[in-house]
């Protein structure tokens, strides 16, 4: 039965209870989950936002990591010899370079969100999550346009794919958590820190040298594997590599590892995030 | 759930912050621990298991605790639109901060029934490179609209606002006050129960003044639960059913608007 008074009835889930912080933090991920649509609009203005005004506009997708690749043939093809497992130097740096350009962008730009919206954190609520998941959700499309140069070049070079490559999704799935696991701990620092910022070009630069992205995998040695395996991005290479190009080691035993420290460091950053959340609008 | 309850109880409220030192800080915060941490790690950690509330006994931090707002208790029946009252940094808007839940209580607690839609400052999500109806869209989802509702009320919106021609220019194109019209035009079209509404009035002209305070009334109409800030005290005595001050953090007084109104530009002659 309707109320008489009133043509609404209010819903007992649209209770609002202003209380102090206590406590852990609960995840309230079906929070974020109701407001998916500030994700996407989100998303969309920044990618509109970023390419106004912009000669190359979204081309810029494809230059950066374009340029990339150009370069490192020239240098570990040409000048010092890197080995491939027989794959074409521009495709085997490509397949890494695609995915790599989108975690670099992912977390650079989610690094910043919070900062960049603070007079949005200041002056409406909506669960802050959205807004690291919004810049790591909204770099896929750069990441696509990325994905469809290095398919025009994987036929250029009539490399047919193989059947390993339906599990390509599983790899960009695991991408996207990496860098999202990444971007909860930085976004929240930064909020107080903005020293997060300061470092994370030469964080990401360094990164890179430690990521297969140049270079093989299989070169580091075998007693260095674990290890090596404890960045994630390792195996985020590999498996593109593995998916889309011939003859490429597969994802080993080690990769376990890399899924591990992903998944530890995904509910820890969303633990954190919460845990800072409360004070994002009195710090920013 | 039923109107048998207010739609909003609020049971001393207080928010404190840390002054001086650094700047503004919450005392629970990261700096804090952080600060902490390099000067007694021992007793980050037991505080980090141990006691929850914030107390004041930080002699290593330099400053002193403040608070913004404190013991403030009020109650607000369905439909009614309550004005508040007080001077420039008496807490008027850390009061609506809280209850929007931009930012968390210290103390106290607050229970909101129904949708609740804010609007502090008009405008504030607009991104300047987007167009005046991307700007909508975005500042609409933001505000709690779901997209079908913004669509669905848009040519609404963009009427109101009067910014018809320029709609599908850059929002950093407009004048000052075309954003601010546009920034209440889609605030006032939250179908929300509750409303929570900060100075949006106190810029603007005249004549968009008098159309934003009709809209505002026949919203009050509508049976939403207004919470309503604002310097402009005949607005205030117009709109509102009741209203309350705030000094210095505290609620000094509940009462009819006329009343509350009489004694804030007493005390502002005063000092």
């Amino acid at each position: 039965m309707a109320p008489v008074n009133s043509q609404r009835t209010i819903d007992e889930r649209h209770t609002t209870h202003v209380k102090p912080p206590s406590g852990f933090p609960t995840l309230e991920l079906g929070e974020v989950w109701r407001n998916r649509d500030i994700v996407l609009i989100l998303a969309v203005r920044d990618i509109k936002v970023r390419y106004k005004q912009s000669f190359a506009g979204i081309s810029w997708a494809i230059i950066q990591p374009l340029l990339t690749m150009i370069v490192f043939t020239a240098v570990f093809a040409g000048v010092v010899e890197v080995t491939t497992h027989d794959a074409p130097y521009p495709l085997f740096s490509l397949a890494a370079l695609v995915p790599w350009s989108y975690f670099v962008h992912a977390i650079t730009k989610a690094t910043s969100c919070l900062v960049t919206d603070q007079n949005l954190i200041t002056r409406v609520y909506f669960p802050r999550l959205v807004l690291p998941i919004s810049a790591v959700v909204g770099g896929l499309v750069d990441f696509f346009i990325a994905f469809a140069l290095l398919v025009i070049l994987l036929v250029i070079y009539g490399s047919a794919p193989t059947l390993k490559i339906l599990l390509l999704p599983f790899f960009l799935l695991f991408t996207i958590l990496t860098a999202l696991a990444l971007s909860l701990w930085l976004s929240a620092i930064n909020v107080q820190y903005r020293d997060v910022n300061n470092a994370l070009p030469f964080f990401s630069q360094v990164l890179m040298f430690v990521s297969p992205v140049a270079y093989p995998a299989s070169s580091i040695p075998e007693k260095w594997q674990l290890l090596y395996a404890l960045n994630p991005m390792a195996t985020v290479i590999n498996g593109f590599r593995w998916a889309l190009l011939e003859n490429q080691p597969g994802p080993g035993i080690y990769s376990l590892v890399s899924v591990a420290v992903v998944l530890i460091a995904l509910f820890g950053g969303l633990y954190f995030f919460r845990w800072q959340e409360d004070r994002f609008a009195d710090v920013v | 759930m039923s109107f048998d309850k207010p739609a909003i109880v609020a049971e001393g409220l207080g928010k404190s912050y840390w002054v001086g030192g650094h700047k503004l800080i919450d005392s629970m915060g990261m700096h804090a621990l952080v600060d902490r941490a390099l000067t007694s790690p021992g007793r980050v950690v037991t505080r980090l298991i141990g006691q929850k509330k914030p107390t004041s006994h930080y002699p290593e931090i330099p400053g002193h605790m403040k608070w913004a707002l404190r013991n403030v208790s009020f109650s607000l029946e369905w439909g009614e639109v309550l004005g508040i009252v007080g001077h420039n940094g008496a807490g008027k808007s850390v009061l609506l901060k809280l209850l929007s839940r931009i930012t968390r209580p210290t103390e106290g607690h607050a229970i909101l029934r129904g949708r609740v839609g804010s609007m502090l400052e008009a405008g504030t999500s607009f991104h300047g490179e987007l167009t005046g109806r991307e700007n909508i869209q975005l500042s609409g989802a933001i505000l709690g609209m779901r997209r079908s509702e913004i669509n669905r009320r848009m040519d609404e919106i963009i009427e109101f606002s009067q910014v018809e021609e320029y709609i599908d220019t850059p929002v950093k194109r407009y004048s000052t006050g075309m954003v601010l019209r546009l920034g209440f035009s889609v605030a006032a079209h939250l179908d929300t129960d509750i409303m929570l509404i900060d100075e949006v009035l106190a810029v603007g002209d005249q004549q968009f003044k008098r159309r934003c305070i009709d809209k505002m009334r026949s919203v009050a109409k509508s049976g939403k639960t207004i919470l309503f800030v604002s310097h402009d005290m005949d607005v205030l005595k117009d709109i509102s059913d009741r209203a309350i001050l705030i000094r210095e953090g505290s609620l000094v007084m509940k009462g009819s608007p006329e009343d509350v109104v009489e004694e804030h530009l007493k005390n502002a002659g005063r000092s």
